[in-house]
């Protein structure tokens, strides 16, 4: 507990040092962007009668906001292909954009723009967390904890992230937040402080080997922009933000996907690491010969059940575009030179060369410290 | 190792005898070759043309040295510019054995690939010897069915929940053959990871009805919607299950990794432990969960996190509030993901404790008189 306690408030020392940072200027965004912050709110709301097909129009019920409880007409697009537009119907709730004239506040108009999926969102991740928490108890816990405390950390560094224009600072910044969710990663699901403190070195090695090969060779990948639908949409409609996109400089947001992925793999092969050498090695007497004999051993079973992770996770979730790809007639190996297959590839191979180098360095660092210690 | 050197022939027999059918059955007339540009100049009078004096590197033609043009769009973020030493990929049109017409594609990218796979082999020879190339082979046989068989079935309307639970069980075999060494650790992981995946599989088809993420899509899906119409013989309800089995390929390597480290954990601990009862060696085996779950959970969200870091660079761009963003079709169905992924980790932990208990007592005690003593 004690070590919790010394450890966020690191945390935060930490945070307040990224935020001292300076940030470089603000997004500007398109003219043309469809939402304006002032005027537009997204509210939940629940239709009152069936949708009128010739009118486009439905009565709703605001459920949220400062404009809770009015009743107003909202337009919603009906079509005939139900699966690519909305298919409501009576007492149906909704999630609709309402805008506002600004010096009358009174709502100007209303639009339905998509299902309201929050409320069910949440009840199933709540189920699911007590499901966990009933069943594996404190552990569990403490390690959800540190997820929610990853992410919070995530949206910081993107705002730091977008915001800059110094490429200096973006990758620093960039190695400073990979660390910091590693030594989350690491704090939150060991109960031990020597352990956590070997298992922390040892990613802490690994990762800025790993960091500084993998940056030049993503540069060297000579990725244009057009590879993800995403980074699209980014260039539409950010113009002159930061050199992000002025000097085609997308690579960075592969970069930083791929490190954050890395983080996670790694930091789970070194707690493992550095446990099973514990058990090992803690209280006994070992040359070091003998410990690094039984810790390559472990590393072995450790390299065989882990390098599928990433690879079954990566397709996974780029499934679509692997159809999308395997449809069009092109051959096979114009293919797998895309972008952003490219990109998945590398992606895979720079993970499990992470894995192998991490389980190399922490059998290493592990028995020099219990050998010099017995 | 149980694998004798003849079974391990005949995979790699397999694989061969797969790339030669695959070959057979999508044949090309264009051949894609390696290049170097020798030479690169902007024509003057036309500026939308790079001339590219281009020597062929691979194929028949090697040696050959052809003219190709380089089409330009105008823009920075678009355009390649090559320059002289580049290496690309070129298309040829070829007639009759002599060369017709040239396309230039693309820098060539497959030395990269190339260069980390040897770096990552060597990696995994040197530390996980004989059982980390048996995990290395079991994930290149599982890619190979997953793009040359599942993909093809896929695309011409085959049902997906059949072929998923095909592939999973033919998947599940041939890589926990290759990794295990005892029969009793092989079929209590095999089936554990297999129920625990086709019940979330399940589950999931209902939280897709139950979340609205069936419909209107806006992501990567969409297009395939719409292309279904024209030129892929895909039906609504098949796209959404091929959608669904992503999700579950997704958490595949996971649920191997957690299967089979508690098989064999439970394994061990009945074979050094004397006299010890049912109820015992389940909870070992749930406890060796709750150590494993908390690093893996975390890979696995980071994992995601990474992938989808230019969607989040994106929504933080245009500043969508939260509760848009939440609301988002592609949004949610990544956390339904992420969250399928941990359930389906925490009922393999239960399952494969459970039928390892089973089958390692001995087969007079039925399911049945477990079930009380519990």
């Amino acid at each position: 507990m004690k070590t919790i306690i010394i450890f966020i408030s690191f945390i935060i020392f930490i945070n307040s040092f990224i935020f001292s940072l300076t940030i470089d200027g603000d997004i500007k965004s398109h003219p043309l962007l469809f939402f304006n912050k002032n005027t537009d709110f997204f509210v939940k709301v629940k239709l009152l009668n069936e949708p009128d097909v010739e009118e486009q129009k439905v009565k709703i019920k605001i459920l949220q906001g400062q404009f809770k409880d009015n009743i107003i007409d909202a337009f919603l697009v009906i079509n005939e292909n139900k699966n690519l537009m909305l298919n409501l119907i009576k007492d149906d709730l909704a999630l609709a954009k309402i805008v506002i004239n600004e010096e009358e506040k009174k709502i100007v108009e209303a639009y339905i723009i998509d299902y309201y999926r929050v409320d069910r969102l949440f009840l199933i991740l709540i189920m699911f967390i007590i499901l966990l928490i009933l069943f594996l108890r404190k552990k569990v816990l403490l390690s959800i904890i540190g997820i929610f405390l990853e992410i919070l950390l995530l949206f910081v560094f993107l705002n730091y992230f977008i915001h800059n224009n110094n490429i200096f600072k973006i990758i620093f910044s960039l190695y400073l937040f990979v660390l910091l969710t590693m030594i989350i990663a690491i704090f939150f699901n060991t109960f031990n402080f020597k352990k956590s403190i070997l298992a922390i070195l040892c990613c802490f090695i690994t990762l800025t080997i790993i960091f500084f090969i993998s940056y030049y060779l993503i540069k060297a990948l000579e990725l244009k922009y057009f590879f993800d639908d995403y980074i699209q949409l980014i260039d539409y409609y950010s113009r002159n933000v930061s050199l992000i996109q002025m000097n085609n400089n997308y690579y960075l947001i592969i970069f930083a996907g791929i490190l954050l992925s890395l983080t996670g793999i790694l930091s789970d092969v070194a707690v493992s690491i550095s446990s099973s050498m514990y058990e090992i090695a803690n209280g006994k007497s070992f040359n070091l010969k003998e410990i690094l004999k039984s810790g390559f051993n472990v590393g072995k079973d450790i390299l065989s059940t882990e390098i599928n992770t990433i690879v079954f996770a990566l397709i996974g979730s780029n499934f679509g575009t692997f159809i999308l790809f395997f449809y069009s007639n092109d051959t096979l190996k114009n293919i797998l030179n895309k972008e952003i297959i490219a990109i998945i590839i590398s992606e895979i191979l720079i993970c499990n060369i992470g894995i192998i180098l991490v389980i190399f360095i922490g059998v290493l660092i592990n028995a020099y410290y219990y050998s010099k210690k017995n | 190792m149980h694998i004798t050197i003849q079974k391990k022939i005949k995979y790699i027999f397999l694989i061969i005898f797969l790339f030669l059918l695959y070959n057979k059955l999508y044949s090309f007339s264009i051949i894609s070759a390696r290049g170097v540009v020798l030479e690169a100049r902007i024509i003057k009078e036309v500026k939308t043309k790079q001339e590219l004096k281009i020597k062929i590197l691979t194929t028949n033609f090697k040696g050959n040295i052809i003219t190709g043009y380089n089409y330009l769009e105008g823009q920075k973020n678009y355009d390649n510019y090559y320059k002289k030493g580049d290496l690309i990929l070129v298309d040829l049109l070829v007639e009759k054995k002599t060369i017709r017409n040239c396309r230039i594609i693309d820098y060539y990218r497959f030395n990269y690939y190339i260069f980390l796979f040897i770096i990552f082999l060597l990696f995994v020879l040197l530390i996980g010897k004989k059982q980390g190339f048996n995990a290395l082979l079991s994930i290149i046989i599982c890619i190979i069915i997953i793009f040359f068989f599942v993909l093809p079935l896929f695309l011409k309307n085959y049902n997906p929940v059949i072929i998923g639970i095909i592939f999973s069980l033919i998947s599940l075999f041939v890589s926990f053959k290759l990794i295990t060494r005892n029969k009793k650790i092989f079929l209590s992981a095999f089936f554990g990871a297999f129920l625990s995946l086709f019940i979330s599989f399940i589950l999931l088809i209902f939280i897709f009805k139950f979340l609205y993420l069936d419909k209107f899509f806006i992501d990567l899906y969409r297009e395939l919607l719409l292309m279904s119409r024209m030129y892929i013989p895909l039906t609504i309800e098949n796209i959404i299950l091929i959608f669904i089995f992503s999700a579950i390929i997704s958490c595949l390597g996971i649920v191997m990794d957690t299967s089979i480290t508690i098989a064999s954990s439970i394994y061990e601990i009945y074979s050094t432990t004397n006299n010890i009862d049912n109820k015992t060696l389940f909870e070992s085996g749930i406890n060796i969960g709750k150590d494993i779950f908390g690093t893996m959970a975390n890979a696995y969200v980071l994992i995601f996190a990474g992938q989808f870091l230019t969607m989040l660079i994106f929504f933080k761009i245009i500043k969508f509030p939260f509760i848009r963003i939440i609301n988002l079709q592609p949004f949610a169905s990544e956390l339904v993901m992420i969250f399928i992924g941990l359930f389906c980790m925490f009922l393999t932990i239960f399952i494969t404790s459970f039928l390892s208990v089973i089958l390692l007592k001995n087969k007079k005690e039925s399911v049945f008189s477990l079930y009380e003593r519990f």
